[in-house]
């Protein structure tokens, strides 16, 4: 995102260009005079008569003049023609200098410094002045316009920059240096490669505070789809949209009959708006818009009929940037789409299978194999962006089937069938899986492990596994030994391995914090890298047989507790408190509470993290000598224990807590505003229903109770050590994170990424093969496979998310199914207790986390260990995708709070402020009163 | 005549008829000539015999003799040796047959006393070597010190023969082996620094251990550092090894190492930056990271090392061998914790030192934040 914003005030005082000043003199008035007459043909007011051919407006202001013309709602605009652009160069003395720069290469950004440091001449100054002057002096956008600006690529992040919300004489002036300057651009200058600069055109736009922007594409752009208008729309400026920062609605229009044919409405909580005049950012979305759609019906029949127009009047396919302001319309940009919708990407999307895998199978295999994304550990869960996807296949191709044989299975047969990717989901073939499974005792019966994937769209009755049983005979008999000797093993040195592993993520977390990566060579980081991903390999392997054996004993115990306790047995399992203290996870949020009483107790450090825009509160901190004093004894020893965490871990993108520590520092508001002591966050556990378990237990039979209480002291000490070997693995992730970063950062200052932001579209592999090799970063990161990623991914993402588990295929274009009506909801009760209170619905942890009151009833889509924090004040959890042994169900447990998961539409059926009783017995959900 | 001869004159030839008797009488009666007699035997000999075999072995012509009996033209031939000088290496032999070192038969030389075949296998390089580094430098340095010390000349870097140095720094290769294979983790990926790493041999020793280690390998000596990535690309370990021309002292590196290596050259280091070189080693490990050095030592009582640190007392550069304590205590004043040595074998003067990088200073810092640059987030 190019993006930069100036202020009027600001620059000014500051820069005094001089430009302004000449005007009470009257020794200068005339030549002024005079020279603005004899400029003027230099500025072409946009939809006028002027002499300025395309070529001298540049290819978006030759665009902008054509639909201004065309008598569409354009802002009114003037564009500084390159003859302008030369004018200044000649005038300015610049020609030679900068013939000379380039004739010695030098960097971009000398070049660019030059310029910025050049006073703009009087009369040239003059003359652009007085095209503001008859705009009316508005607020401007301010938007460079080459003649050679590839018509494919979006203005709202072009090579060339952009300055949005310029106001004032001084600060436009500025803001034109800044174009110009922008033809010497380190990512412009990597596309030339060499060539000359040539010359650049500036377009001044009345700039439109949009209360609704977005585009819109007049042919389905991936999926094909003919007659199809596909309208994605966002709050606020559109810069948010192309980030991918902000959320966004989502339409289909019938080209025939302007008919919503399809509508996904998301919750929006931030939206790309000025701040204060002249600074763009985040901001909030006011929470009576969060849940409506950002167009009414209406709206979109108008933008709709505008965009057939455009599209007649050219008579190509048109993408289209537009925004709304005060409910009118206005066009900010038409572009003929030039790259045709590629078949294949909507094609292949129905089948998980790796298509080299795909090729060979039977159709008892492609039409009968059972996938789920439940489960399958929160770091993949939902929508991963390219990098993401890519680091997934790295962890398939070299991770997982070390996994498997971590767990005593024998044959860890084709790891390119264990995983599946569909629509940018990552799928487990659980058929394959639990086929190899029969390997080991316990899920000899594949039910075993099938069972838990059973949801309304698979009916475990009729499915039959393509892959069959595990042949018995001799190949049975080795693996089963094989299990068991693993097995044996596996208990003798399950604690010592996770003591190793505790030892292992301190010492390479501790090495990793002290390493400027910036300042390594090329061969170092692949050192790095390699290293990371080697620890990446051997913390999930080291990982895997705490989780499964944590299922496998929970498993067994839901099973025992069935058959001789009966009803009295309900949900006994999920009734087991271990001890608190001891999962790490738990203890971050108590960990969190500790560094919140910390900053209580030095009120001018309290004052900073409550004082501070969010973005601050860390350098703010670090600056101030208490700060600094705090940081290190709590900030510092937190950040080491817990930073590494974040959301979905396997997505690369994500900012953990220690890159970001915005939500930590929400949380401590939270937490310190709220007078909270450590025991209405710790001691809720205590308080319920532990009593009860023990006395059912004490009814049983001897040998029952001790087989059951060995169960539950199995079932406790892997899930604990789950819990603390979880860090490692996900700390490798950062490790390996913290490279590709590096990398990314390094392919911006080379200009073949626009902003760290489309790290999202490089391939992992190609990464890797970058370090290790010594081919130019031109040579392995082309920017057409780039653009091709972010097409995709920006597709994936406005379809409707697919099934958590299925069988066979999906097809993303069919009908999404209907959201139910009514107020109760059943899912998964994971954990047990009866709560009523007030709803709300979180969708961005970070921007939200300060909203969330004590007691509130906590809706969303899917939760993670990041969540933790949250839920140690929640009165109830209530989620749409999750299963009894996903991270947030074990984590409500110990914190005792009411918990249903896997009610797939609650954050579409509730609102904010809704009162909902949730039922973790039951696993219903009811709205009392809407 | 001098005196020895004629004493070597009266002891060989007593049976002979003396012309002179009262010559013979006077010889006799000499009170010098027992001491002769005895240093002869006890010193001149053994010198002779050392400088010839030493020369025998560092010329490659003991290894010739070994696999056959070689003449005077094919041992001329091996050594490159133009035809005007085949009388001056026949007499050289001819010292070694009258030293009882080699033999000749029909025309042939061959290995005679069991030393010379014992030094003349490929298995004991390394003895030959020191044998040949005791001749060259250690005799130097006792022969010359009051000269040097009288004229002022120093022993310089090019008064040591690299070549020899490496071979007979062969003799203590098991020893740095065994430190290495008992400092090196074996499964957890690993990077080293080496520093000083001659020919490459300990960092592929290390690799070979550790299938995941990737190191850095720098030498000080230009031509080294070159000849060790030649080593490193035929031993297949390009991909793993970066080796690098450079000096300790300036190496702009993180502190990435999980181990840092110095075999045997904290000599070439004078006794007072020791600790600073140390120091800077610290510096580039990882915290909790390890040094290993290895080196012989003074004090342990064997002869040859004091002349070896004589040498280095009279070298330009470097300084003596460490003390055991000396060193222990330098590693301290760099910082380093848990530092211990080992000594390999019992009775050896070669320690193993180690010293563990657990300082936690401040971190740097925040890593820089990424995507939210140009983007403000207005907070409520």
């Amino acid at each position: 995102m190019t993006t930069k914003a100036t202020t009027e005030t600001g620059t000014e005082a500051t820069t005094g260009t001089g430009a302004t000043t000449g005007t009470g003199t009257g020794a200068q008035e005339a030549p002024v005079a005079a020279g603005a007459a004899a400029h003027a043909d230099l500025v072409a007011v946009l939809g006028s008569p002027h002499p300025a051919g395309p070529d001298e407006l540049g290819g978006k202001g030759a665009r902008l003049d054509e639909l201004i013309r065309a008598g569409l709602p354009v802002p009114p605009a003037f564009c500084l023609t390159t003859g302008l652009f030369e004018l200044f160069l000649r005038e300015s003395g610049l020609t030679a200098e900068l013939r000379a720069a380039e004739a010695r290469s030098a960097p971009p950004a000398a070049v660019r410094e030059v310029i910025l440091a050049r006073d703009v001449p009087e009369p040239l100054a003059r003359t652009i002045l007085a095209a503001y002057e008859a705009l009316g002096r508005p607020r401007v956008a301010v938007r460079s316009s080459a003649p050679r600006e590839d018509s494919a690529e979006r203005s709202f992040a072009g090579q060339h920059d952009t300055v949005l919300d310029v106001s004032g004489d001084a600060a436009l002036l500025d803001a034109v240096k800044v174009c110009w300057a922008s033809l010497w651009s380190d990512r412009a200058a990597a596309y030339r490669a060499g060539e000359p600069a040539g010359a650049i055109a500036v377009v001044v736009q009345e700039m439109v505070p949009a209360d609704v922007s977005g585009v819109l594409f007049t042919v389905d752009p991936i999926g094909g789809r003919p007659h199809r208008l596909v309208v994605e729309a966002c709050c606020g400026l559109g810069e948010g949209l192309v980030s991918g920062r902000v959320s966004s609605d989502f339409f289909v229009v019938d080209d025939r009959t302007l008919d919503v044919v399809e509508e996904r409405v998301r919750y929006k909580v931030t939206k790309c708006a000025p701040l204060a005049p002249g600074r763009i950012g985040m901001t909030k979305v006011d929470a009576a818009d969060r849940d409506a759609p950002c167009l009414t019906r209406d709206q979109l029949a108008a933008l709709a009929r505008t965009a057939l127009d455009v599209r007649a009047r050219y008579g190509t396919e048109q993408d289209i940037e537009w925004a709304l302001r005060d409910g009118a319309l206005y066009l900010l940009q038409a572009r003929p789409i030039t790259t045709r919708p590629r078949p294949e990407a909507s094609g292949d999307a129905r089948s998980p299978y790796l298509p080299e895998r795909l090729e060979g199978q039977p159709d008892t295999v492609r039409h009968g194999t059972l996938w789920s994304r439940m489960d399958i550990g929160e770091i993949f869960v939902g929508l991963m962006t390219p990098l993401g996807l890519s680091f997934a296949r790295h962890y398939q191709d070299h991770v997982h089937g070390d996994c498997a044989a971590a767990l005593g299975v024998r044959e860890t047969g084709d790891v390119g069938l264990h995983m599946g990717f569909l629509q940018g989901h990552v799928y487990l073939n659980i058929s394959y899986t639990s086929y190899l499974l029969g390997q080991a005792l316990p899920t000899r019966d594949q039910r075993h492990f099938t069972r838990r994937f059973v949801s309304e769209e698979v009916d475990l009755a009729t499915y039959e596994n393509p892959f069959g049983t595990f042949p018995g005979g001799m190949r049975d008999l080795l693996s089963a030994t094989h299990w068991l000797r693993a097995t044996a093993n596996e208990m003798l040195v399950m604690k010592g391995r996770a003591r190793t592993m505790v030892d292992a993520r301190l010492y390479e977390f501790d090495r990793a914090r002290r390493l400027d990566l910036t300042r390594m060579g090329r061969r170092e980081l692949h050192a790095e890298l390699s290293r990371y991903l080697d620890y990446f390999h051997d913390a999930h392997v080291g990982y895997m047989p705490y989780y499964i054996n944590a299922f496998g004993f929970y498993g067994i115990l839901t099973e025992l507790c069935a058959r001789w306790l009966g009803a009295a047995g309900d949900n006994l399992q999920n009734r087991i408190k271990t001890d608190m203290s001891s999962l790490r996870t738990v203890a971050s949020a108590q960990e969190i509470w500790a560094v919140a009483q910390a900053a209580k107790a030095r009120p001018r450090v309290m004052e900073i993290i409550e004082a501070a825009p969010l973005e601050e509160v860390a350098d703010q901190l670090r600056a101030d000598p208490d700060g600094e004093a705090f940081w290190q004894a709590q900030m510092e020893p937190f950040l080491r224990a817990n930073g590494t965490r974040g959301r979905q871990e396997m997505e690369l993108t994500h900012q953990r807590w220690i890159d970001d520590p915005s939500y930590i520092f929400q949380m401590i508001r939270r937490y310190a505003a709220d007078g909270f002591t450590a025991d209405d966050i710790m001691g809720r556990s205590r308080a319920r229903q532990e009593g009860d378990a023990r006395e059912v237990l004490k009814k049983l039979p001897l040998p029952q109770r001790a087989t059951i209480e060995g169960l539950i002291s199995m079932y406790a000490l892997c899930s604990e050590l789950r819990e603390t070997t979880r860090m490692s693995m996900i700390t490798s992730i950062w490790l390996v994170r913290n490279v590709v970063y590096e990398v990314g950062r390094r392919l911006v200052d080379e200009g073949l990424l626009h902003s760290l932001d489309e790290v999202a579209y490089l391939d992992f592999a190609d990464v890797r093969g970058y370090l290790a090799g010594e081919l130019p970063a031109r040579a392995v990161f082309p920017r057409a496979r780039t653009e091709e990623r972010r097409r995709v991914h920006e597709y994936r993402n406005r379809l409707p998310e697919p099934p958590l588990t299925f069988v066979g295929e999906h097809d993303s274009t069919r009908a999404v199914r209907p959201v139910k009506d009514g107020a109760r909801l059943a899912g998964l009760g994971s954990s047990p207790g009866r709560i009523v209170g007030r709803a709300r619905i979180v969708e961005d942890l970070v921007w939200q986390a300060d909203e969330f009151q004590a007691g509130e009833i906590l809706v969303t889509r899917h939760t993670d260990a990041s969540w933790t924090p949250l839920f140690a004040i929640a009165g109830g959890v209530v989620t749409d995708i999750g299963s009894m042994l996903s991270h947030s169900s074990i984590v409500s447990r110990e914190f005792n709070v009411p918990s249903v998961v896997n009610t797939k539409y609650a954050t579409q059926v509730i609102n904010t402020g809704d009162m909902v009783m949730v039922d973790g017995d039951t696993g219903v959900v009811e709205v009392v009163e809407g | 005549m001098d005196l020895l001869s004629l004493a070597r004159a009266v002891k060989d030839r007593a049976q002979e008829p003396f012309t002179g008797l009262a010559t013979m009488a006077r010889t006799v009666a000499d009170p010098r000539l027992p001491l002769l007699l005895t240093l002869n035997r006890t010193l001149f000999t053994p010198s002779y015999r050392a400088s010839f075999l030493a020369a025998a072995a560092g010329s490659g012509v003991l290894r010739c003799m070994a696999t056959r009996p070689c003449d005077l033209e094919s041992l001329a031939e091996h050594l490159g040796t133009g035809r005007e000088e085949r009388q001056r290496l026949r007499a050289w032999l001819d010292i070694g047959v009258r030293l009882g070192e080699l033999d000749r038969r029909e025309g042939c030389y061959r290995l005679r006393s069991r030393t010379a075949k014992a030094l003349a296998q490929v298995g004991n390089d390394a003895v030959a070597a020191t044998l040949e580094e005791l001749l060259r430098f250690h005799v130097p340095a006792l022969r010359d010190a009051p000269r040097m010390l009288q004229g002022g000349g120093r022993f310089g870097l090019c008064d040591q023969d690299g070549l020899v140095v490496a071979r007979s720094s062969l003799v203590v290769r098991g020893f740095v082996e065994a430190a290495v294979r008992k400092a090196l983790p074996r499964t957890a990926p690993v990077r080293l620094l080496e520093v000083g790493c001659g020919s490459g041999a300990y960092v592929r020793y290390a690799a070979e251990l550790n299938p995941r280690l990737t190191a850095l390998a720098v030498d000080v000596q230009a031509e080294v550092a070159e000849q060790a990535a030649k080593n490193m690309a035929q031993w297949g370990l390009a991909d793993r090894v970066e080796t690098r021309h450079g000096d300790l002292r300036t190496l702009d590196l993180q502190p990435q190492f999980d181990i840092v290596t110095m075999h045997n050259n904290i000599y070439y280091f004078p006794q007072d930056e020791r600790a600073e070189v140390l120091a800077r080693a610290r510096s580039l490990l990882a915290p909790g990271g390890t040094l290993l050095l290895t080196s012989s030592c003074r004090g342990s009582g064997t002869l040859g090392l004091e002349v070896l640190n004589l040498w280095f007392e009279y070298a330009r550069f470097g300084g003596p061998l460490p003390r055991e304590d000396e060193l222990l205590g330098q590693l301290g004043e760099a910082g380093f914790d848990d530092v211990r040595a080992t000594r390999v074998l019992p009775g050896q003067a070669f320690r193993a030192f180690t010293g563990s990088n657990s300082a936690t200073g401040p971190t740097g810092a925040l890593p820089a934040r990424s995507a939210t640059t140009t983007v403000e987030r207005a907070t409520s």
